[in-house]
């Protein structure tokens, strides 16, 4: 059994990850004042202290029934008049983490805790919200601070987690082929006719 | 004794501004060395399927890179044998006229 699915640009990607990571980031980074990459296990980690970002779940369609659209144009070329286009809601949590290493961080306020509790705080800030909005994507709500302190070979580090659930839209396009010709036949109404191409 | 090796080296990578890690250019170096497997090249089964891993201990006159945090590198890796390897660890016996490294398998 093989599926035959005309999308438009092959293998279109139903969400922009690369807008998406790119606000993400954009907010965390601001957030807690720090250097913060996408955790990368093959790349070096940054020097501490640093903040790390990784999509833990999502896309999660919130619905497992699409909304479906469909457009009709009998002016694009043969086999694309209809369009059909399926969307939906979704969430994705992301993971933040904060990372400081000894001496920095002793004190209340500089923990990692700290940096993330700032960045917790700050998706309440109405310039925050829209900066996302703008970007399609809402801020559904921030989890937990999590400490998560641990001693990384011979040293103690500060480490702090906290996952946030965003909201977006997946949204799928593909051409359902045109109905060249309809045939109506019916003896009462004395009709036997061809519509369309013949 | 030894044999030639060539080493692919990166230069150090950045984090762009959108956090996403960008691998420094490589260059190459070709070094001599005595490689000694460590361990038994052995397979290893995981969900994924199977794949093999092994162990090398490798001698040179020449200082291997392993990764670092400070400088923001890569290891160096080669190949031996058909497989690739990348350094996990250096001893700097230098004053002895050598430097003794670990390498481990990477890839499938």
């Amino acid at each position: 059994m093989t599926f035959d699915l005309s999308v438009p640009d092959n293998l279109t990607p139903p969400i922009n990850m690369e807008d998406f990571e790119d606000t993400v980031h954009s907010w965390f980074a601001d957030a807690i004042g720090l250097v913060a990459v996408w955790r990368d296990m093959a790349a070096p980690q940054p020097p501490y202290p640093y903040g790390s970002l990784l999509i833990t779940t999502g896309p999660i369609p919130a619905s497992p029934r699409w909304e479906q659209r469909y457009t009709l144009d009998p002016s694009r070329p043969e086999g694309q008049e209809i369009e059909a286009e399926v969307c939906v809601p979704c969430a994705i949590v992301v993971n933040c983490q904060v990372y400081v290493g000894q001496p920095c961080a002793r004190g209340a306020l500089k923990k990692a805790t700290h940096y993330l509790t700032i960045a917790q705080s700050s998706l309440g800030l109405p310039s925050v919200l829209q900066t996302f909005q703008d970007a399609g994507i809402a801020v559904v709500r921030p989890e937990a601070v999590l400490n998560i302190d641990a001693l990384i070979e011979d040293a103690y580090v500060s480490r702090a987690s906290m996952d946030v659930r965003f909201a977006a839209s997946l949204s799928l396009r593909e051409y359902l082929g045109y109905i060249e010709r309809v045939h109506a036949k019916s003896e009462s109404l004395g009709v036997d006719q061809t519509f369309g191409r013949i | 004794m030894g044999e030639k090796l060539r080493i692919l080296r990166r230069l150090p990578g950045v984090y762009d501004e959108n956090g996403r890690w960008t691998e420094g250019e490589p260059t190459v170096i070709d070094l001599i060395a005595v490689v000694q497997p460590l361990k038994a090249h052995e397979m290893v089964r995981v969900p994924e399927g199977r794949r093999s891993t092994g162990t090398l201990k490798l001698y040179s006159p020449t200082k291997f890179q392993t990764a670092d945090v400070k400088l923001q590198r890569q290891p160096d890796r080669f190949c031996w044998h058909g497989d690739e390897y990348e350094i996990l660890s250096v001893e700097d016996w230098a004053q002895g006229g050598f430097y003794k490294a670990i390498a481990v398998e990477v890839g499938q």
